[in-house]
């Protein structure tokens, strides 16, 4: 039996040490995060320029009515959703599919893990230099050995043709980001019982059963917080795009616009509107994500 | 209900053999327990009867067909897991009758099932639970509901009670038994406790590193144990062991014991052997042999008592005895027993039998 004011006075004591090891995190989110927001936020409300940030006025909500006129800017939205939804889907099926055959009684399942995670951890930046050579109309690898193999008479333009930019950008960014999708999908199949196979094996239950009933509901919350990553991601994709196809409006990002308006034409005030624009984009999409979820986990009875 | 033969089967795991040839025949409705130390392959037997596992060599007979081949689902059998698995994201419902969904049956004949075992379990009232708002208890119980509503003619078990607590084991033994009496199918029950094996059995299959050391009824089992490993597995507390030697002497046997000889009935073996007597077959103050001991320890059990003796070479045996025996700590006392109730085993730890028996 402890008595009871040593017991608050131990939680409180433990409590203090808490704060205390935090505290240097804090400090930095702050300084890294919470502040340029701050300053982000504030700065939308003024007609500050980047020549001169400290000469401002306050001018209400002028920025955000030129932001929201700017028809390229409303396209950039739409590019940036449109990549977003198509990339992230086609990385979680792919990612799943792969996830469930290295999951599988594979012989040199090790070594094909290990080769899988390569596009992942070369930087986005070399991978999309990489793809640009590869595209290359004249000199890259994907149109001569089309040529070799008959499909083409003439290299196709890859990231100068509008209507072939984004699949492009989406297929360049399937091949990066498939691997994290399989990893962290691979990490939710292995921590299903296996035992439950071997029940429904006996109850007669068919692998595709097994697949809908027990693997798909059972691994939903690996696959939504693998979702979630890559939404955060896609969402504010800049270098992929910046480096395949820097100046096409097609596959322009919210977040090549908002450089573009700051750094290109100096307007920290649009800027920073739009800045806060995304931020908000970013927040309102990943709310919907979660509540959908969770109401889905509540539906399910998980 | 349905027989159960295993002709010569082998499982080996790359170099590792882990079931040497077992040859076994279930009859219909009979409630056979593969019992015996942990590692000894008993999980591995039933896998390979469920086709969870392959069958090396060897062959497998259900109802009298060949199975090596055939697939789980095909065996007509239900299986009860040690760890249950259970599918955590349905409710004990679901749980239930997944399998009878998967077979298309109309969904009034899954309700009547699903309601009538969960009756029989008296897990009605869990219906809507899932499995991670259920007790260790309720978990076992939906599991096996679970094979009860496929009405199957072979239940396999996997150590079923073993992840429960004293008194749950009790209670679930008791149940166990009570199912197989009604529904009397063909069970083939796995466990490395003697006690449930005793209780339970029709008929005890002892396994030891992948070769049955012996089978028979728990009452064989316990009256004429094969050899030292099945005398030492069954019954608790253990088998007292002696060492001695058996010499021949005309009509008789001479059992020389710590340099002193005993008479008895003449068997037909010569060399050291081993003795082996069961705690309740020792008599404080002597028998047909006896011994003096020091005691060591007095442990009351309520209506017994185990009392823990030094025989002469410092050996320690244990007497079970009724009441509370009128002895202390330190004092000399007789031990002994009757030849009947003497288990001798060869240097092989082979049991000895009477001659002419
Ligand atoms: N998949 C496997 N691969 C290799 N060895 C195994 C495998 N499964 C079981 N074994 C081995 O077989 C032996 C018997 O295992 P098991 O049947 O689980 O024993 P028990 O159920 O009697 O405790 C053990 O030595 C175990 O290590
Ligand atoms: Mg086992």
């Amino acid at each position: 039996m402890t008595s009871g004011p040593m017991r608050i006075g131990l939680k409180a004591t433990r409590a203090r040490t808490a704060w205390l090891f935090l505290a240097p995190s804090f400090l930095v989110l702050f300084a890294v995060a919470l502040w340029p927001l701050g300053r982000t936020f504030l700065f939308s409300f003024t007609d500050a320029f980047l020549t001169q940030p400290d000469l401002y006025d306050y001018i209400g909500l002028e920025n955000y009515f030129t932001l929201f006129e700017d028809p390229l800017w409303w396209q950039s939205v739409r590019n940036t959703l449109y990549f977003t939804v198509i990339s992230v889907s086609i990385e979680t099926a792919l990612g799943l599919a792969i996830a469930l055959l290295l999951n599988a009684r594979l012989s040199g399942r090790g070594a094909l893990r290990a080769v899988i995670l390569i596009p992942w951890a070369i930087p986005v930046v070399v991978s999309a230099r990489m793809w640009q050579w590869m595209l290359h109309d004249q000199f890259g690898i994907v149109n001569h050995v089309l040529k070799l193999m008959g499909f083409i008479d003439h290299g196709i333009a890859w990231t100068a043709d509008p209507d072939l930019v984004m699949p492009v950008i989406i297929a360049v960014d399937v091949w990066i980001t498939t691997p994290f999708m399989v990893l962290l999908i691979l990490a939710g199949l292995q921590m299903l019982p296996k035992s439950i196979y071997e029940a429904a094996a006996i109850d007669g239950v068919s692998q595709w059963r097994q697949f809908t009933a027990l693997t798909l509901p059972l691994l939903a919350p690996s696959i939504a917080v693998a979702v979630l990553f890559r939404l955060l991601d896609a969402l504010r994709m800049f270098d992929l795009s910046f480096v395949l196809s820097s100046n096409s409006d097609d596959t322009k990002t919210v977040s090549i616009y908002a450089r573009e308006v700051l750094v290109n034409f100096q307007d920290m005030g649009v800027g920073s509107a739009a800045s806060a624009a995304i931020f908000l984009m970013i927040a309102l999409v990943t709310a919907i994500y979660l509540t959908v979820f969770r109401l889905n986990r509540k539906l399910l009875g998980a | 209900m349905s027989s159960l033969d295993l002709i010569n089967v082998v499982k080996r795991f790359g170099e590792l053999t882990v079931i040497d040839g077992v040859d076994l025949d279930i009859t219909e409705g009979e409630f056979v327990v593969f019992v015996g130390p942990s590692g000894c392959g008993k999980s591995t037997l039933l896998r390979m009867i469920a086709g969870l596992e392959e069958i090396s060599s060897g062959e497998l007979r259900i109802a009298g067909n060949r199975m090596n081949e055939t697939p789980p689902a095909k065996r007509n059998i239900a299986m009860v897991f040690q760890s249950y698995a259970l599918y955590p994201h349905m409710n004990v419902e679901r749980n239930l009758g997944f399998a009878l969904e998967t077979a298309r049956l109309p969904a009034a004949e899954i309700r009547e099932r699903v309601t009538k075992a969960a009756r029989f379990l008296q897990i009605d009232h869990l219906l809507d639970r899932r499995p991670a708002q259920l007790s260790g208890g309720q978990q076992q119980r939906v599991a096996i509901g679970r094979a009860l509503v496929r009405q199957q003619k072979l239940f396999l078990f996997d150590e079923p009670l073993s992840n429960l607590d004293a008194d749950l084991r009790m209670e679930m033994r008791v149940e166990i038994a009570r199912i197989h009496r009604e529904m009397k199918a063909t069970t083939v029950y796995v466990t490395h406790d003697q006690m449930e094996a005793m209780t339970l059995a029709d008929r005890i299959v002892v396994l030891k590193e992948g070769r049955i050391a012996q089978a028979g009824t728990p009452m064989e089992l316990y009256e004429r144990p094969a050899n030292r490993f099945v005398a030492s597995f069954i019954g608790s507390p253990r088998m007292n062991f002696l060492p001695g030697t058996l010499t021949q002497d005309g009509e008789e046997s001479v059992l020389t014991l710590f340099g002193t000889p005993h008479r008895l009935p003449a068997h037909d073996y010569a060399g050291e052997v081993t003795v082996g007597i069961r705690p309740e077959d020792l008599i404080l103050g002597g028998g047909e042999v006896t011994l003096t001991a020091d005691v060591l320890l007095v442990e009351p059990l309520g209506g017994e008592a185990l009392v823990h003796l030094n025989v002469e070479d410092g050996r320690s045996i244990v007497v079970k005895v009724q009441g509370k025996p009128d002895i202390r700590p330190g004092a000399t006392t007789s031990v002994g027993w009757n030849h009947t109730r003497a288990n001798l085993f060869d240097k092989d730890e082979r049991a000895l039998s009477r001659k002419g028996a």
